[in-house]
């Protein structure tokens, strides 16, 4: 294969990068990816209404929310790139696995879009195969008309140490002492997602209180934290969510802990188990779990935190307004 | 209670609009319950609340009131209607209804209308709590819907379950799957009473094992909202605890008395007021419609209610744009107390 250089278009102008799932938090490092190679990407932007529902047309019944709005996401890509960028991430780092959903995604968003568009993939699993990463990267050269090094090396130097980096690029991990916090927990791309949330974090600082989430928690703490309760492998978002809430469960202006799970969520039912009976016991720290699915109703949610906040012994005075 | 001396003293109105039934208190100083009305809601809760502040008017028409308190789900509109002072779920009126009636009560059971709860108790201080996950399987409006099915009343549903020997295993996981369940059995020719019971049955076994999983639950035990009328549930649930369970006087309108009563609260807190239309207002024509707004691709549902021909309130939208001038109009009544 020819080396190209530098300025050298490539063959596929435009990439599609779908905001959800793994990517919502990481859209920024496949951009420069992309960009770095001579790719114009563009984004699908935040969950809308319209997004939500084109997803829970095209999939399938049986998968969970954060699916069927990835799977929106993509669809509203097609007609604005040459092709859809859709990672599998099978595992980011040793002794850790992704949720099986996102190992089948490529072929799950494949087949509910029907094949109308081009995809393109790269297989990322650093637990058993790095070498079909590598393999994925030089297919993806070969689509993009670059070289196999100019990918690899855009790869190595751009996605790789942003995948299982210690502070998660968007969130900070700063820890002032202060207003009572909430631990709201639950994957990243559902509670920082205001749509699929129901601006759930906003509410609760709205409320007054300070809201903490296992990403403001470093992946080192959050992977020591795990040990009591798993020494091996497990699925990585579940180990965010036990590590990063036994750190938090021991701060002292802890005041609650939320988890907003969706529906149909297998790492979510045992995680949230764990979390409630064993972390949480301790200090008796007052726990919410909410689970969504396709409401787009508010009224039931918005009840739920109300009378969350409201049994919270001695915070009434913090409040500065309550949620409408 | 003489007429007169209702003239002198301040009364509270406590109104709960629930799912399945709309229910009102007034109550008077010492937070005594001096009348009560619990209607079905039968999906119209502006006409059902608008006929009940006419017969209030009728017996009551006179008397002062110095604060309004609304709940349940639809607390909003209701608040908006009536005029408001304070406006809040029904987790926290339940709670406040229940630590008035017996405050050494250590946890509360409840079920309504698409909510279930309970709610553990120390010293009056709540100490824990659980509800069901936003699916409303194993609630008031569930039960409902079999009596409705099943061609009997709601009211006697528990008598059916209470002369069953044998209660049929009925699956409660989900009212989907027991409602298909239960169509099988009486397909198969199991009898009524025994399958009612055995729904009983399922509904409590849910109940406890969705929201009461690994916790101790201590008496005294009290059961209330709708459901705690049925006396199939509250058998089921006394078997399953292996103790009894009380029942309090106002079980069915506790929301509604819980919500007077922070009324009376945040009256005693703030002094202020009370935004109330007077009974007399329910003689005037209110509307809702669903408007769907196109401004952004969220095309969020925003509703609106009409009060003869001036917009009351608008909400249901993301951004602000329809709820943010609720703030302009006089009536709106924010959720929460206007502090």
């Amino acid at each position: 294969m020819k080396s190209h250089h530098g300025a050298e278009p490539s063959k596929l102008k435009v990439i599609g990068i779908p905001e959800g799932l793994m990517i919502f938090e990481q859209k920024q490092l496949w951009k420069k990816f992309f960009e770095s190679l001579g790719c114009h990407a563009v984004c699908s932007g935040h969950t809308t209404k319209r997004i939500m529902n084109s997803g829970i047309e095209l999939c399938c019944n049986e998968t969970c929310l954060p699916v069927k709005a990835f799977t929106g996401h993509a669809a509203s890509l097609c007609g604005k790139a040459d092709c859809i960028f859709i990672p599998r991430y099978s595992s980011v780092c040793s002794h850790e696995k992704s949720c099986p959903k996102f190992c089948g995604l490529p072929d799950e968003v494949r087949i509910s879009l029907n094949n109308k568009t081009k995809f393109l993939e790269i297989d990322i699993d650093f637990n058993r195969d790095s070498k079909k990463t590598q393999k994925s990267l030089d297919l993806l050269a070969g689509e993009l008309g670059r070289s196999p090094k100019t990918v690899r090396d855009a790869f190595d130097s751009i996605v790789k140490p942003g995948l299982a980096a210690e502070v998660s690029p968007n969130r900070s991990c700063s820890y002032e002492p202060g207003a009572p916090v909430l631990a709201v927990l639950g994957h990243p791309y559902m509670i920082f997602d205001r749509l699929l949330s129901m601006n759930l974090i906003g509410k609760l600082q709205d409320a007054g209180y300070r809201v903490m989430t296992p990403y403001d928690v470093r992946r080192s703490v959050r992977r020591k934290n795990v040990a009591p309760f798993l020494s091996d492998s497990f699925f990585e978002t579940g180990l965010d969510m036990l590590g990063g809430a036994q750190a938090l469960v021991n701060l002292p202006e802890l005041a609650g802990m939320v988890y907003l799970s969706s529906f149909a969520c297998g790492i979510d039912s045992l995680v949230l188990e764990i979390i409630e009976h064993k972390i949480r016991n301790g200090r008796r720290i007052p726990f919410l779990k909410i689970t969504i699915d396709e409401h787009s109703g508010e009224a039931g949610f918005d009840t739920r935190i109300e009378a969350f906040l409201d049994m919270l012994p001695n915070t009434e005075s913090i409040r500065r307004e309550k949620i409408v | 209670m003489q007429k007169e001396e209702r003239m002198m003293s301040e009364y509270f109105l406590g109104i709960d609009v629930g799912s399945v039934s709309t229910d009102l208190v007034i109550m008077d100083e010492k937070e005594k319950i001096l009348s009560k009305l619990y209607l079905r809601t039968r999906g119209d809760p502006i006409y059902v609340l608008t006929e009940s502040m006419k017969k209030f008017q009728q017996e009551f028409g006179g008397i002062s009131i110095a604060g309004v308190g609304t709940t349940g789900s639809g607390r909003q509109l209701a608040g908006v209607i009536v005029g408001a002072d304070i406006v809040k779920n029904e987790i926290t009126a339940h709670a406040a209804a229940s630590r008035k009636i017996m405050p050494e009560v250590r946890t509360i059971l409840e079920i309504g209308g698409q909510d279930s709860k309970i709610i553990f108790l120390k010293d009056g201080v709540v100490t824990d709590f659980a509800m069901n996950t936003v699916c409303a399987a194993g609630t008031g409006s569930f039960l409902d819907r079999q009596a409705e099915r099943l061609g009997i009343p709601i009211e006697r549903f528990g008598e059916y379950a209470l002369r069953s020997k044998n209660p049929t295993r009925i699956a409660g996981r989900c009212a989907v799957f027991a409602e298909s369940d239960m169509i099988h059995k009486q397909q198969m020719g199991y009898g009524e009473e025994d399958i009612i019971a055995g729904l009983c049955e399922a509904l409590v076994r849910n109940y406890l094992s969705n929201l009461a999983k690994c916790k101790e639950i201590d008496g005294p035990i009290m059961f209330q909202g709708g459901v705690a009328a049925n006396v199939g549930i509250v058998a089921a649930f006394e078997r399953m605890l292996g103790e009894s369970v009380i029942i309090p006087q106002y079980y069915d309108v506790m929301g509604a008395y819980g919500a007077a009563l922070l009324a009376r609260q945040n009256y005693q807190r703030t002094g202020k007021q009370t935004s109330f239309h007077g009974f007399s207002h329910a003689y005037h024509t209110f509307r809702t419609r669903s408007i769907e707004c196109k401004g952004c691709e969220n095309h969020c549902e925003v509703i609106e209610v009409r009060e003869n021909d001036t917009v009351m309130a608008r909400w249901g939208d993301r951004c602000g744009k329809w709820s943010g001038q609720n703030a302009a109009s006089a009536t709106a009544v924010k959720e929460g107390t206007a502090s």
